[in-house]
């Protein structure tokens, strides 16, 4: 080995916390990168391989009653390789010892032969036998929930009859990878499950013989599915069809598309920060490296050397870098492995593709280096132009001339030491401004995640939908329901709703959603602004959520085109009339009674929100389970307890991950910042010590300066973080959620505290060196 | 001498360890030192002096024997005591200065009189000195002379008992020299400060009380003045 090379090594194994404090946060930020990609490629693949498996549709409709014999005119569509048509029924279901009604969708099987689109992974057991009509094979999530397994059983209300059907098999279905129940927004797998039985069961049930009213098309390669879904609204508008749509409105696959766009983006938006974080390290304790060694670089160039010189602190560079590399790699796949173990009970593949793209971890490395080097280019630069004679002199002190720093009466002596230190080392202090900021709001939309969906949940359980639970039935009903429906047990109550299918319009954008018929003097189901006060359904007017009216791109008094897409098919247009702050879902409103007129038809409820005694939820929901006509029972709040409660276990999960690596740069900032001010300030904090300073005082002097940066910092960071959380939401907002940018104080708080524990934690490290300072040793030094 | 003993070494050692050989900096060494005595110790390098002024300031422990300042033991003393001992009683001046190039020269000087007890004020101390008209000055716009004068004044300022002084001229030249050892005989006669001075100069034994030379880790001889010269009158 060179001798220069061994000096390399023992450069680095006394900077050995610096470096690995730098490495460290290089590899959060590559960790970052890597385990989002990851996740984002594992769920792309799982997606295509089950997909293709499953032979997943492309095109989707959903219809009242059609003729079997329409199916061969489906098939004559151009475009269309391969059709299904079939019966799908949303019904109640009754699990042994569950209290609460559960919902299922029952789908029908072929009669004759096993699907051809849209086909199932047998998971656990068999499939049914197609003449067993008592047979089901019940989607893994609602299984799982219930423990229910091959042999046992469970009972459907089917159009008003009670059917026990045994369970003989588990299944992965690739329409319900993310299984939601129809007009919720989020799962809750002990309610909803997908059940597939025979034929005959289903047709025998609801008089459906013969008939059909689901369609499911796969398409040929190059055709346009735009034009199939045309083809097959027109053929289907007669038997009573809904819009025709394509995967993208598919709710699973809708779901799996809004994640793994999130994914793409928390890898390109959050990793970008920490490398640029760490080359600013690496840069400021490079040039610390230089600066220390001006006297055996200058000796170094007496002796002959040129370019090793710089070659050579090039190396330690590379060095550094090379083990952040390492370090993020191996985190980067590790994280990966759990984001997607933390998907498991979401997104239900029979099995998840752990999809490392080998481009990933090369990328991260070389964005890594390109990072690093460009960091240590100044300090190598340096280097080069330094001229032995020069280099052999100490460096100029630097001027405090500057009329910011002149003495201040009252103001103590160790104090302008710190003042001084902040204004003529810019780098140094930025270092630590720089690094804190950058640091605090990654502390803060780590944790602020529990925030926003508390306020979800405040907001959309308390304020707008404020029904215990909401009953919706098989076809709208006269308004005698209401009456019935207040008869029940626990009812104190209960309020109609009247929701139909529409297509809305303005200019050349239109969207698909329900609306919703409300009373204006409605108490359970309300429509709020963003101060959540209520909006009143003003009489002809439309209230759309926000995020569907800026998809419409309509403001309020903006007339939007309103097509029904049930029964005749009326149009009208309509003003809005005030936009709504909704964070789930994207409906639309209007006054019950006018939807009444514009649909032509006398009252009619197609829902009834409920307000229940809570010392008889049971009863009521017994009562549920002995109602035929009520098709679905949603119970929103409970849906929204349950998603914090199974989702706040992964949220923490990822964001300690997530506060670790920011964490990482708090502590890795200060720790460089506290060392190279130790470094450059030992003969001066000697000096104090022998001056008859006490260990303590003479820490606090050395840390003076880091303090008033650290104090400066964390509001600035907390500052930037607010920002920072909104702009991080507008990338991640999707279409069924928005995510309110509702940090709580407390969150503030915990973001400061944890910056300025970790501050704490390395000065406390550095602390140690002024302990064990060797005051002989500065009489020695020369000036 | 009628002055009371104020420094008191028995049978001092002082053995350092540096792997595996042990060099022994001061061996058995005896020495009084009398209240108000100005000190002049000469030796060649190794001899022991910093040693020797090292542990009679509170910066170095000894190996064996005993070491007290009036009745403070400086063998058996803790950090913490000894860093109160610096604080109370020493004054220190370095032949590197050793200012804090962040503070003016008044600065320099609070930095001390901010935490002793019966301080001088750090523009008296300067004047004394005769920097008063240097105060707002950083140590980058004085002198060679001038640094080591802020920093005798920064020594000065706490009421020293004892003012140790490790080669103060070392980096002067004669004439910036005498002013700085004008500044410490100046001090060392009005303040009574126990003045010990450190120097390879043998010109300056000429304003001590007592020469003591050093050789090997013991005094090998001590010369009395039986009157010191005014540093105006040496020069080297």
């Amino acid at each position: 080995m060179k001798a220069l090379d061994k000096k390399l090594l023992r450069d680095c194994r006394q900077l050995a916390g610096q470096i690995v404090t730098i490495a460290l946060v290089m590899a959060s930020g590559i960790a970052v990168f890597i385990s989002a990609l990851t996740a984002y490629h594992s769920l792309l693949a799982s997606r295509a391989r089950f997909y293709e498996e499953t032979r997943f549709a492309d095109v989707f409709a959903r219809l009242k009653r059609a003729p079997r014999s329409v199916a061969e005119r489906i098939a004559e569509i151009p475009g269309v390789a391969q059709s299904e048509v079939r019966l799908v029924f949303d019904v109640t279901i009754d699990v042994p010892g569950l209290t609460l009604p559960a919902s299922g969708r029952m789908i029908a099987l072929p009669p004759d032969r096993a699907p051809r689109i849209n086909t199932l992974r047998l998971l656990a057991g068999r499939m049914i036998a197609p003449d067993r009509l008592d047979e089901a094979m019940v989607t893994q999530g609602f299984a799982e929930a219930n423990t229910l397994r091959p042999g046992d059983t469970i009972s459907a209300i089917l159009n008003g009859r009670k059917q026990v059907f045994r369970i003989v098999g588990i299944v992965a279905s690739p329409e319900y990878v993310f299984a939601v129940a129809p007009g919720e927004a989020l799962p809750d797998d002990k309610r909803f499950g997908v059940f597939y039985v025979a034929h005959d069961a289903l047709a025998h049930a609801f008089a459906m013989e013969g008939a059909f009213n689901d369609v499911a098309v796969t398409l040929s390669p190059g055709a346009n599915p735009r034009a199939v879904e045309l083809a097959l609204d027109r053929l289907l508008e007669r038997w009573g069809g809904l819009v025709a749509h394509d995967r993208s409105l598919q709710t699973s696959n809708r779901y799996l598309d809004d994640e793994i766009k999130q994914q793409g983006t928390m890898a390109t938006t959050i990793p970008p920060i920490f490398l640029l974080v760490s080359a600013f390290l690496l840069r400021v304790v490079m040039e610390r490296l230089v600066a220390s060694q001006r006297e055996q670089i200058a000796t170094l160039k007496a002796l002959g050397y040129g370019r090793e010189i710089a070659w050579h602190f090039g190396k330690f560079a590379a060095f550094v870098v090379a083990l952040g590399v390492a370090l993020g790699i191996t985190l980067g796949v590790g994280t990966g492995k759990v984001v997607l173990w933390t998907y498991r009970p979401f997104f239900r593949f029979p099995e998840f593709v752990f999809d490392l793209r080998a481009w990933t971890p090369l990328a991260a490395a070389a964005l890594a280096f390109v990072a690093g080097l460009g960091g240590a280019l100044a300090a190598v630069r340096n280097v080069e132009c330094l001229r032995p004679a020069e280099a052999m002199r100490p460096p100029a002190p630097p001027s405090y001339q500057s009329r910011y720093l002149r003495s201040r009466a009252g103001v103590p002596a160790r104090w302008m030491m710190a003042i001084r230190g902040v204004v003529v080392h810019p780098l140094r202090a930025g270092l630590t401004l720089g690094g804190i900021v950058a640091a605090a709001p990654l502390v803060l939309i780590s944790i602020f995640w529990t925030d926003a969906l508390n306020y979800m949940i405040d907001v959309q359980v308390a304020a707008t939908e404020r029904s215990d639970a909401v009953v919706s039935f098989v076809e709208p009903l006269s308004p005698r329901v209401l009456e019935e429906v207040r008869r029940m047990p626990g009812v104190i109550f209960a309020e109609p709703i009247r929701s139909a299918p529409v297509r809305l319009r303005a200019a050349n954008r239109s969207y698909e959603t329900a609306l919703l018929g409300i009373s204006h003097d409605q108490r359970l189901r309300r429509t709020l602004d963003e101060n959540l006060k209520p909006i009143e359904t003003a009489t002809g007017g439309l209230l759309l959520a926000r995020r569907l009216g800026e998809k419409l791109g309509v403001k309020v008094g903006d007339p939007v085109d309103v097509e029904i897409l049930e029964g005749r098919r009326l149009r009208r247009t309509a003003p809005t009339a005030g936009l709504v702050n909704d964070l789930i879902g994207l409906s639309a409103y209007m006054d019950r009674a006018y939807l009444g007129r514009f649909l032509q038809e006398d009252s009619r409820f197609s829902a009834i929100a409920v307000r229940l005694d809570s010392r008889q939820t049971d009863a009521f929901y017994e009562a549920v389970k002995r109602t035929p006509k009520i098709a679905t029972v949603s119970l929103t709040a409970r849906a929204m307890r349950n998603f914090r409660e199974s989702t706040g276990a992964v949220v923490l999960l990822l964001a300690g991950f997530f506060t670790l690596f920011a964490i990482t740069i708090a502590f890795g900032v200060v720790y460089n910042s506290a060392r190279i001010a130790f470094h450059e300030r030992s003969a001066e904090l000697a000096t104090l010590r022998i001056l008859g300073f006490t260990k303590f005082e003479t820490a606090r002097i050395l840390f003076a300066e880091i303090a008033v940066e650290v104090f400066v910092a964390i509001p600035l960071g907390l500052i930037a973080g607010h920002f920072l959380v909104r702009w991080i939401l507008k990338a991640f907002e999707t279409e069924m959620f928005e995510i309110p940018a509702a940090v709580a104080p407390y969150s503030y708080l915990l973001a400061g505290a944890l910056v300025l524990g970790s501050a704490i934690a390395s000065v406390a490290i550095i602390g140690r060196g002024v302990w064990r300072l060797d005051l002989v040793s500065v009489l020695k030094t020369r000036a | 001498m009628s002055k009371s003993v104020v420094f008191l070494a028995r049978k001092l050692s002082k053995v350092y360890r540096t792997g595996a050989i042990d060099v022994v900096a001061l061996r058995d060494l005896d020495l009084e030192i009398f209240q108000g005595e100005f000190i002049v110790m000469l030796g060649p390098s190794g001899s022991g002096k910093s040693t020797l002024l090292n542990i009679l300031g509170g910066l170095d422990c000894a190996t064996s024997g005993q070491a007290a300042w009036r009745d403070h033991n400086l063998v058996a003393a803790t950090d913490d005591d000894l860093t109160v001992y610096r604080r109370q009683h020493v004054g220190f001046v370095f032949q590197s200065y050793n200012l804090i190039p962040s503070l003016t020269a008044r600065e320099n000087v609070a930095l001390v009189t901010d935490i002793a007890d019966n301080a001088l004020s750090p523009e008296v101390a300067l004047a004394k000195v005769g920097l008063a008209d240097r105060l707002e000055h950083f140590p980058s716009q004085l002198s060679g002379g001038e640094q080591q004068r802020v920093a005798i004044a920064r020594a000065i300022a706490k009421n020293p008992d004892v003012l140790l002084c490790d080669e103060p001229t070392g980096a002067l030249d004669s004439r910036t020299g005498v002013s700085v050892l004008a500044a410490l005989d100046e001090v060392n006669r009005s303040l009574g400060s126990t003045t010990i001075v450190i120097t390879h100069n043998i010109a300056i034994a000429a304003m001590a009380d007592r020469i003591l030379h050093m050789h090997d880790g013991a005094i090998s001889k001590i010369d009395v003045n039986t009157s010191r010269a005014r540093p105006q009158e040496i020069s080297w």
